[in-house]
């Protein structure tokens, strides 16, 4: 008892009151997880000029994860703090611009099996965990198995549906793309999209994270003329190589976080 | 200075009439006169040798309320395995291990999680122990070298009060004198459990002071889980003795070892039965390490003077292997082709393999003498310190499956010196008041070659210094009872790699407040007082980099008390309570001012009880037994993430019976078989290769040892 109360008189003594905190920095938070299309994924003209509209688009999904390192594509603003050490030369020393380095993990989501991200019947996914802080970029992880779901039917992506030429020759493709985990290996190492663009945000408690997947990106590069027309019962089922380069875009996923 | 007894005692000789041989035996040293120090009483126990020489020695006085002096009994009541085990008896200590049984130890010291040494200065029988720009973390200290049988007191400085103590004096100093009390020959073997087994050998001189003794450990384990063998081998040797006016004193040692480490473990994949609590992600961890080293004390003193120079030099090498992240993808600075690098290299394993080899050289000297300015006990010392380091240092990436060299991050040459003067004033004003104070001045300079990473072999130098004030009222109350005001300003020394050229070497600035009462008769010894310490920029865990980054300004502020007491030479105990609350006292990177800085224990509860009963004669020999325990109670580590680590409470004991030649001893560690997690960490990694990890920072443990019989058969010859 006497030891207390030294305790007690010591924090009078040493003016340590009840208004600091009795904690370390940060605490760790529950990420819920919502999977939305972008506004227009529907119907979008690609890089090669040919309107598209999709009936069917879908991509498995292993895990996600949110990171404080700035993406490669960010422009971003420095904070005051940073722009008066910049005044005494004392900036940050990033790596070479244009190389991502993801940084921490501050958030993640991991799956206990491999998720059908359906993009025309959109559902959360499981809660994640993860840690206050400043979230700036985020992985997008494609699983390595498909799962067994019938908007995939087998694979890891697939977008379906009709592209026209839209340079008035009236050329119509119906198609059904698909990347098998083997094709997105070319473009990616374990299946991870990287430096994906998470909108800045200082996050400070529970939320939800919201990732936006954009099959524009995923057909961009897509030429249709190289792809049998076939019809709209039978689509011309194909892999391209275009189509494994979008899915594995880092821009075809933007994540943002909401409380 | 650090002089016989490495300035431990203050002490003076008075040569007594008659002739003298040129170099003669230091006899068993007196505390008071005509008073026995106890610690040599088994020397005396023989006989009175003649008499050539009386030394009146008294404890130094103190510096603050909560100086300790860890006497023999209290560090010999419970079982100790290393001397780590033994600062683990020092009020507001507590140690953990978390790299292997042969690696360096982790120290906690009043709310300081001084890592391996970063914030406690260690001084062993008059050689720093602290390695300078150690590149495994700034001021390493592996205790290894030492056994505990030898050490014969540790005096605790804690702050930075006293004009001695140097760099890493951050949360205080510790210094070990060394000493082996028993006369004649000791040989005992001991075997445990996981295959331990440890072999002692000591001589001691009967007729010597407890100063002068030889010791050899060899001890081997296979450790109590995967990946923790461990084998060492070590000898001490000191001689004291007299050369005409000067009093001489030689230590020298050498010290091997090798060891396994099984490294960390996720604690939810303990929880989650993934993995075994006592299993290992990386079987390829561990390390070597060696020191040799010699330290030549010589003394010369008189009735008002005491003047004394005592050079070292300290040879010594560390390799370590360790892997914390696993194929974690490591934030990393440089150019392009450099980070690329140092990824490709992280996608084959971050087993880092950090080898550092030193050389020091230095000494320490000192001039004290009384001087009558307001009393006739009034006394001012000058003292000089130098310590000059030539160190080779280098981490590297091994991959974990091939070995293979992946990444040399550090490649370094440094040449590191820190020359030191101060004074020292004792005056007393007032009969019931005295006042100690001075100044010390630091100078260190550092040269730097480096050609890991993108260092392409630059050579870089630069140059500090600093001046710390200390000063302590001491204000005698009577009965035994004193009141003590203590300030003082200390530094640490940065890493030496992190500095460019021409800096002005950024130390860490300490200042040290403290209050308090001390009261001491001869059964019973006590102190209490209230601390406050704050640092210019702190050293704390980083869960992003895996390893101690730069952070803003810290404060601690707590409460200690110890209370030693020994009615009967057949009982002693000691028990210590440590309150720290250690807080960022500025906003940034990361940090609110106010947050509680991470990892270092707020509560540190420690006991130690000895019982030596006489069982009565047997065999025409008297039955001495001796029943010990120490506990050590560990509550509130604040970790990051506003999370707290588990509380622990330790029990070890230690049975023997003894027939003047022959002891049988049993030592029980863990006694209560606690399940309990020895280090604690918060960072990210990932130890599966290629699929999903779970990245995010989270609680990483090392686990403690289970309960862990030993028994010792000894022989004194």
């Amino acid at each position: 008892m006497k030891l207390v109360a030294l305790a007690i008189a010591a924090s009078f003594l040493f003016g340590c009151g009840d208004s600091t905190p009795a904690s370390t920095a940060g605490k760790r938070i529950v990420l819920h997880t919502a999977v939305v299309p972008d506004a227009s994924f529907s119907a979008f003209t690609t890089g090669f000029g040919w309107n598209v509209v999709l009936t069917r688009a879908a991509v498995s999904a292993q895990a996600l994860y949110y990171f404080d390192g700035p993406p490669p594509t960010a422009h971003r603003s420095p904070s005051r703090r940073e722009t008066i050490e910049r005044l005494f030369g004392l900036g940050t020393a990033w790596a070479h611009p244009g190389h991502y380095q993801a940084g921490t993990a501050l958030g993640q989501v991991i799956l206990a099996s491999p998720v059908a991200i359906d993009l025309f019947a959109p559902t959360a996914l499981a809660a994640g965990d993860g840690v206050t802080g400043t979230y700036r970029s985020a992985r997008f992880s494609l699983a390595q198995v498909a799962p067994s779901s019938a908007a995939l039917s087998g694979h890891i992506a697939l977008a379906e549906g009709k592209a026209t030429k839209n340079d008035g020759s009236g050329a119509e493709v119906y198609f059904r793309l698909i990347a098998d985990y083997d094709d997105l290996s070319k473009s990616v190492v374990n299946g991870a999209v990287d430096g994906c663009v998470f909108d800045e945000v200082d996050v400070r408690g529970d939320g939800t994270v919201t990732v936006q997947v954009k099959p524009s990106v995923w057909l961009n590069l897509v030429d249709f003329s190289a792809i049998a027309p076939g019809t709209e019962a039978v689509p011309t089922e194909t892999k391209d190589a275009g189509f494994s380069q979008g899915v594995t875009q880092l821009s075809a996923y933007r994540f943002a976080y909401a409380k | 200075m650090r002089l016989v007894g490495f300035g431990i005692l203050a002490s003076i000789a008075v040569w007594a009439r008659g002739a003298h041989a040129d170099i003669a035996p230091i006899l068993p040293m007196a505390s008071s006169p005509g008073e026995a120090d106890p610690s040599s009483e088994n020397s005396e126990a023989k006989g009175p040798p003649p008499i050539d020489e009386v030394r009146v020695t008294a404890p130094a006085p103190p510096r603050s309320a909560s100086e300790v002096v860890q006497e023999k009994p209290v560090l010999g009541a419970a079982p100790h395995r290393t001397a780590s085990d033994l600062i683990a008896t020092v009020p507001g200590v507590t140690i953990a291990q978390h790299s292997g049984e042969g690696a360096a130890h982790q120290i906690f010291f009043r709310g300081f999680d001084a890592v391996h040494g970063q914030d406690v200065e260690i001084w062993v029988g008059g050689a720093p122990v602290n390695d300078v720009s150690n590149v495994h973390g700034q001021g390493y200290v592996d205790l290894h070298f030492v056994m505990p049988e030898v050490v014969k007191r540790i005096r605790s400085l804690p702050g930075t009060y006293d004009p001695r103590q140097g760099d890493f004096s951050v949360a205080g100093s510790l210094w070990l004198d060394l000493g082996y009390n028993e006369p004649g020959v000791t040989m005992s073997a001991t075997a445990g459990q996981f295959n331990s087994r440890r072999y002692f050998l000591a001589y001691h001189p009967k007729d010597w002071s407890d100063a002068t003794f030889a010791a050899f450990e060899y001890y081997s384990t296979d450790g109590f889980g995967p990946s923790r063998a461990t084998q060492r081998v070590s000898l001490v040797g000191q001689a004291e003795a007299r050369l005409g006016e000067l009093v001489a004193r030689v230590m020298a040692s050498s010290y091997a070892s090798r060891f396994d480490s099984a490294g960390v473990l996720r604690l939810s994949d303990i929880n989650s039965g993934k993995i075994d609590r006592f299993g290992t992600y990386d079987p390829n961890q561990g390390g070597d390490a060696s020191r040799t080293q010699m330290v030549l004390d010589l003394s010369r003193a008189d009735d008002a003077s005491r003047l004394s120079v005592a050079p070292f030099v300290v040879f010594r090498s560390m390799r370590l292997r360790q892997d914390f992240t696993g194929y974690l993808v490591q934030p990393y600075s440089g150019n392009a082709a450099e980070v690329a690098d140092a990824e490709a290299a992280s996608l084959r394993g971050n087993s880092e393999q950090q080898v550092h080899d030193a050389v020091t050289v230095g000494l320490t000297a000192s001039y004290r003498r009384t001087v009558r300015l307001l009393s006739r006990s009034d006394s001012f010392e000058v003292g000089m310190s130098a310590r000059s380091d030539w160190i080779t240092q280098s981490q590297r990436k091994l991959a974990i499956d091939t070995r293979e060299t992946t990444f040399t991050s550090v490649d370094a040459k440094v040449r590191a010196t820190d020359l030191a003067g101060y004074f020292d004033l004792s005056l007393r004003p007032f009969s019931r008041l005295v006042v100690r104070g001075g100044a010390r001045l630091d100078g260190l300079a550092y040269s730097i070659e480096d050609n890991g990473g993108g260092a392409n072999g630059e050579r870089r130098s630069a140059e500090g210094a600093n001046l710390g004030k200390k000063a302590t009222a001491d204000f005698n109350i009577g009965g035994g009872v004193h009141a003590l005001l203590s300030y003082g300003e200390g530094f640490r020394s940065p890493q030496a790699r992190s500095l460019q050229e021409g800096q002005d070497a950024p130390f860490t600035r300490v200042q040290s407040y403290e209050g308090g009462v001390r009261y001491q008769s001869r059964p019973l010894q006590a102190n209490a007082a209230l601390f406050r310490t704050t640092l210019s920029d702190d050293l704390v865990f980083d869960q992003a980099t895996a390893r101690n980054e730069r952070t803003p300004p810290t404060g601690r502020i707590g409460v200690t008390g110890q209370m030693v007491a020994q009615p009967a030479d057949w009982f002693v105990s000691s028990a210590s309570f440590t309150y720290t609350r250690a807080s960022f006292s500025n906003t940034d990177g990361g940090f609110n001012a106010g947050d509680l800085v991470p990892y270092s224990p707020q509560v540190v509860a420690r006991t130690d009880a000895a019982w030596k009963p006489t069982f009565g004669q047997w065999l025409g020999r008297t039955a001495e037994g001796q029943f010990g325990i120490g506990t050590t109670y560990i509550a509130r580590r604040p970790l990051p993430f506003g999370e707290f680590g588990n509380d622990t409470f330790l029990v070890d004991a230690t049975a023997s019976i003894r027939l003047r030649e022959v002891q049988l001893r049993i030592d029980a560690f863990n006694l209560l078989g606690l399940n309990w997690y020895d280090g604690q960490f918060v960072f990210a990694s990932n130890f599966e290769r290629g699929a999903a990890p779970s990245l995010v920072p989270q609680r990483h443990v090392t686990v403690g040892a289970p309960r862990t019989i030993m028994a010792t058969l000894a022989l004194y010859l």
